[in-house]
Formats: structure tokens, C-alpha cells, sequence
């Protein structure tokens, strides 16, 4: 911490007073000034008449209040306009709508304070954005309490507007918090701030399954079992909570980096990573009168949901295990089990076709392991396994053969 | 990096500046929306006006940039208010409002407002705005000396500080607010 020897000229402090000193010798300053009472004196002789003094000292009224929605709503369309500004106007690049959606949630924030962050939301410094889906935007955060980085679920901003959507988003976090499982991604805190509902979770290293298929195709076998196996006590963890999670698919589920030491692995296959099931975004307390899914509204993803999703009835845990199924499908053979040119061929193939098997499909896949990918995919529930524990038992059983 | 030495007016003026529009716009909002209530708006058609604004400023900005004759808030206060007759225009193209004279509507209320209002809307957003920036102990010291004008002594007393530390506390904030705020006030 540097200090001045001796007590600056007039003209330095004329020279901060009118802000032309050099931020650092500013900064000697006004170190100095805290422990020197004359130079303080001068500087105050220096303030008086100033604008902005004498306009601080005009009796300011109590804080004007922003919180009116009206004028949150207007901030946050003018600040959107940005772009215009930012570049050039006569450029106008094809936008990535998703982009779009979580530039209108960075709009909502707190402003930024530092270079390299898009605003404060709660205790949290956002610094990125790392993805959007239907319900919600996830951006890379900073604790600011804990000093840990983060990840921060937000809603969407069309969705901010509504009290019981808002609920809704809050409800199903804490839902999630209340699992607490290895294989379920951990809520570490859920928060509301400037009427944005948001949740933190840890900021993991490693890629989806969706991603990884995307790379590879499919995966070796004792992956596949592996991974279904952790999938399976996640979910039977969420299951005796009565949260459903209405969305499992290969985008829900997290592959931890496979060197991440976790001693859970020891004895395991070191290729095989550590899974978290993400995104409770569409679960429900089975306990929720309003857990029906509203008529014709077709929620969970198509290639991934059970038939009575698709036809909009109420679900139990046993959609789950369907959406299970259609995973350790696709992983085991790199095809959807149910697949069509657009979504209503898609929803016709789900409702009355029969997949071929996956050890018609490559015949290096054992039976037993068939078998149950196909008893998970019966279309009534009923015809399913009944629970999760069941179908992690039966997998680890391959494993272990 | 900070980019804290330069003032929010200079920011406007480089894009890589991306928060600078925010900023901005969370500064004057509130002061656009007092003055467009001032005319006798009702608060919808406030906020169309001022997102208007919004819109014009936009791309204006920056040719204010390179008029070093004008005050800011006067040129501010001109393109608002040919926004405002425009609309006014408009509307009385509309056959409800067909008496409607644009030009005759100078309101005295407008008048007023920029006059005295706008500097010290701005500044009360400003303080708003920027009190997050600064430690608690240090705001309230400069709030106590400069807004309920007590001496450096008094506050010092009052919070257990040295007056030194008082007056420090209290350039800080007023070199931060002068910094951001340069050349908008006048």
C-alpha cells in the first residue's frame, strides 16, 4: 500500500477534485486525505459550490421507487436495444434465438460492476452464458458469499411475468433440492431476486450424453449398462421423494469428466464416467393437484417421453422409466427407438410401433440386456418394471456378470 | 478490467462498451418517465414515449458525441420533445384527437422540468444505481455530510470513524458519481 511522504500540492488536490490525477496517484490521495485533516479541509473548501454537491444537498426525495413492473418492463426493452448501438446497424447477422432469449434475461440482472460480467443476480456475479432450453437459461456464476463458481438457473423471460409459472419454476427447484442423491445434479441454493426466480447448482466439468452420442454414435457396452445403472438410482432417489422427472434424456444427463478421483468409482471401469441427472425443469411433486399436464399440451421431448405423455394424461414415476428406456436404446444401438420425419409421425410411431429389439439390431448385445430395454419400453405402464431400484438391480447385474 | 476512468459518456461511445447502453438507459428511464408524466401523459403513453426515445437515442448517441457545443441535456431535451410532437402529430391524425395543436403545446410543466428536475432525478438514479458500489460504511458517511449536510466531525462521531476517513468516504463517492455523470448534468 503506497502512501504519500508528505502532504500533496494545492494543485494535485485542485487536479482530483476536477478528476485529472492518474487513478493510482488518485488513489494515494484520497489515502492521504483519510488520515490528513488539513488536506481534507482544503478539498472540502475545493467541493463547495460544486454541481454535483450542491445538487445532492437540494433535498433529494426518498429513493424514487423502480420497483413499478411498468418501468422494470421499460428498462428492460430499452436495454435491449442495445445492438443497434454496440455494432453497426447496416449489420444485421442471422441471431441464434437463444442467444436472444438469454440476452433478454441478462437485461433483468443487476447491473454489472466489473468488466466481464453480465450482472448481479442475488449474490451472484453472472459472468456467462452456458445454455437455454424450454423452461429456463443457465449461465456460469460466481458466489460471491462462497467464492465458488457456479451454475445459475433462471427462468425464461416470457415466462417471468407470470405469478403462478413463477411458483411453478420455484416449487420444482426446491423439489429438486430435496433429492439428495450422487447421480442427481445437487440444488445448492434457490433465490428470487428482481422478480427473476433462479437456483444454483455446481458448476460441472464434462459434457452431456447428448453430446457425446452426438460424437461418438453410441457407446461400448459396459458404458451403456453403467451409465443406465446410475441413471436408474437417481432417479429411484427422486422417486421416493415423489418428484418425478417428466424429461429424461441424453440432454438431462451430465457425464462428469471419468478423472474427477471420486472414490464412488473405485472398482469401476475408469472409461466409465460419473453421471448427474440435470433439469428437473418439468418434474412435479406427485403430491401437486396441479400436476396434470394440461389437454393437448405435449410436454418432455419427443423420442424420449412415454406414450401417455404423448396423449397428455396424467403420469406417474413410470414415465421415467419408459424415457429410460428410449436412453439405454439409443446409447446401445445409436438409433431412437421411436422415430419419425416430423413430430406427428414421431407421435404415431410411439403409439403403436414395436421397436426392433437391440440385439436385432447388433448382435453383440446380450439378450437379457435387450430384454429389458424392451419391458421398459411397454407401452402401458403397467407392463413396465415398477421401479427404478428394480431396473438399477437388474442392470448392475449385467455388469457384474 | 475496470474501465472505471472513463465517464459513462465516453463508454456510449465504444462499442466494446456493452454495458454502457444499460447503464444509460437504467439512469434515464426514470427521469424520461417524470418528464413525459410532466406533459400530462398517462403512464401507458408515457412509456411508448420514452421507449421511443429509447429507440431514437439509439442511433443518435453517438453524432451527440462529436457536437461539443451542445449540453447534453438540452440536446436530450430536444429530441425528446420532437419525439413527443411527432406523436402528437401522428395522433391528431387520428380522428379522437383531431383539435390536438402540437406546436401550441409548449407545457409549462416540461418547461419546468427540465429546468429543475432533471438534474436532480438523474443524480437521485444515479445514487441508486451506484450505492452497491461502495462500501456501506463509506456511502452512509458521504450521504450524512453531503445530502443532510453535517461536517466531517459530526459523521465521524456519529459512526465511529476518524473525520479524515469521513471525507474520504465522501470524495469517493462524489468522485465516482462526478466521473460517471460528467457532461450529462449540464
Amino acid at each position: 500500500m503506497s502512501r504519500l511522504e508528505h502532504c500533496p500540492e494545492y494543485a494535485d488536490l485542485q487536479q482530483y477534485v476536477n478528476r485529472v490525477l492518474a487513478p493510482e496517484a488518485a488513489e494515494d490521495l484520497a489515502r492521504h486525505l483519510e488520515e490528513c485533516e488539513r488536506c481534507g479541509e482544503l478539498v472540502d473548501q475545493l467541493l463547495t459550490g460544486d454541481t454535483l454537491a450542491e445538487a445532492l444537498r437540494v433535498q433529494l426525495e426518498p429513493t424514487q421507487s423502480l420497483a413499478g413492473p411498468e418501468l422494470r418492463e421499460l428498462i428492460h426493452r430499452a436495454r435491449a436495444m442495445q445492438p443497434g448501438l454496440a455494432s453497426a446497424t447496416t449489420l444485421n447477422p442471422a441471431r441464434d434465438p437463444r442467444q436472444d432469449l438469454a440476452t433478454a434475461v441478462v437485461a433483468l440482472l443487476g447491473p454489472p460492476q466489473y468488466a466481464g460480467e453480465l450482472g448481479r443476480l442475488g449474490h451472484y456475479r453472472i459472468t456467462k452464458v452456458l445454455g437455454s432450453g424450454g423452461m429456463g437459461i443457465v449461465f456460469a456464476a460466481e458466489d460471491l458469499q462462497l467464492q465458488r463458481q457456479v451454475a445459475l438457473k433462471t427462468m425464461t423471460p416470457e415466462l417471468l411475468g407470470s405469478k403462478s409459472a413463477q411458483q411453478r419454476f420455484l416449487r420444482e427447484a426446491r423439489a429438486a433440492a430435496a433429492i439428495r442423491h450422487e447421480h442427481v445434479i445437487t440444488i445448492h441454493h434457490v433465490g428470487l431476486d428482481r422478480g427473476i426466480p433462479y437456483f444454483a447448482m455446481p458448476l460441472l466439468q464434462g459434457e452431456a450424453l447428448h453430446a457425446r452420442l452426438g460424437r461418438r454414435g453410441r457407446l461400448p457396452l459396459d458404458q451403456v449398462v453403467e451409465i443406465g445403472a446410475q441413471i436408474a438410482e437417481g432417479l429411484a432417489a427422486a422417486h421416493d421423494r415423489g418428484v418425478i422427472h417428466r424429461d429424461i434424456k441424453p440432454a438431462n444427463i451430465w457425464l462428469q469428466t471419468p478423472d474427477d478421483g471420486d472414490p464412488h468409482r473405485l472398482g469401476r471401469s475408469p472409461q466409465v464416467p460419473r453421471i448427474k441427472i440435470l433439469d428437473f425443469g418439468l418434474a412435479r411433486e406427485l403430491t401437486d393437484p396441479s400436476r396434470l399436464t394440461r389437454a393437448g399440451e405435449v410436454l418432455g421431448t419427443p423420442g424420449f417421453i412415454a406414450p401417455e405423455q404423448a396423449r397428455a394424461e396424467s403420469v406417474d414415476h413410470r414415465c421415467d422409466l419408459f424415457s429410460l428406456g428410449c436412453v439405454l436404446y439409443v446409447m446401445a444401438t445409436g438409433k431412437l427407438p421411436f422415430s419419425g420425419k416430423d413430430l406427428a409421425a414421431q407421435l404415431v410411431a410411439l403409439a403403436e410401433h414395436t421397436p426392433p429389439a437391440p440385439h436385432e439390431i447388433d448382435s453383440a448385445i446380450p439378450r437379457c440386456l435387450s430384454t429389458l430395454v424392451l419391458h421398459l419400453l411397454a407401452k402401458d405402464p403397467a407392463a413396465r418394471p415398477q421401479h427404478a431400484r428394480a431396473v438399477a438391480a437388474a442392470l448392475d447385474a449385467q455388469w457384474s456378470r | 478490467m475496470h474501465t472505471t476512468s472513463l465517464t459513462l459518456l465516453q463508454r456510449l461511445r465504444q462499442p466494446q462498451e456493452q454495458f454502457a447502453w444499460s447503464r444509460f438507459v437504467e439512469l434515464y428511464t426514470p427521469v424520461l418517465f417524470a418528464w413525459a408524466r410532466g406533459l400530462g401523459l398517462q403512464e401507458s403513453d408515457a412509456a411508448d414515449l420514452v421507449q421511443e426515445v429509447f429507440a431514437l437515442l439509439v442511433g443518435k448517441l453517438p453524432e451527440f458525441q462529436y457536437d461539443k457545443t451542445k449540453s447534453f441535456r438540452g440536446w436530450l431535451r430536444t429530441v425528446a420533445l420532437n419525439q413527443w410532437r411527432a406523436k402528437l402529430r401522428r395522433r391528431s391524425r387520428e380522428p379522437s384527437a383531431a383539435a390536438l395543436d402540437p406546436d401550441g403545446l409548449a407545457a409549462p410543466a416540461e418547461e419546468a422540468f427540465w429546468e429543475q428536475e432533471y438534474r436532480r432525478r438523474l443524480i437521485a438514479r444515479a445514487l441508486d444505481l451506484m450505492q452497491a458500489e461502495f462500501e456501506p460504511t463509506t456511502w452512509r458517511a458521504c450521504w450524512e455530510c453531503v445530502v443532510n449536510d453535517r461536517t466531517a466531525p459530526e459523521v465521524a462521531a456519529q459512526l465511529g470513524l476518524k473525520p479524515g476517513a469521513v471525507r474520504a468516504a465522501k470524495f469517493r463517492v462524489l468522485t465516482r458519481l462526478r466521473q460517471e455523470l460528467e457532461g450529462l448534468l449540464e
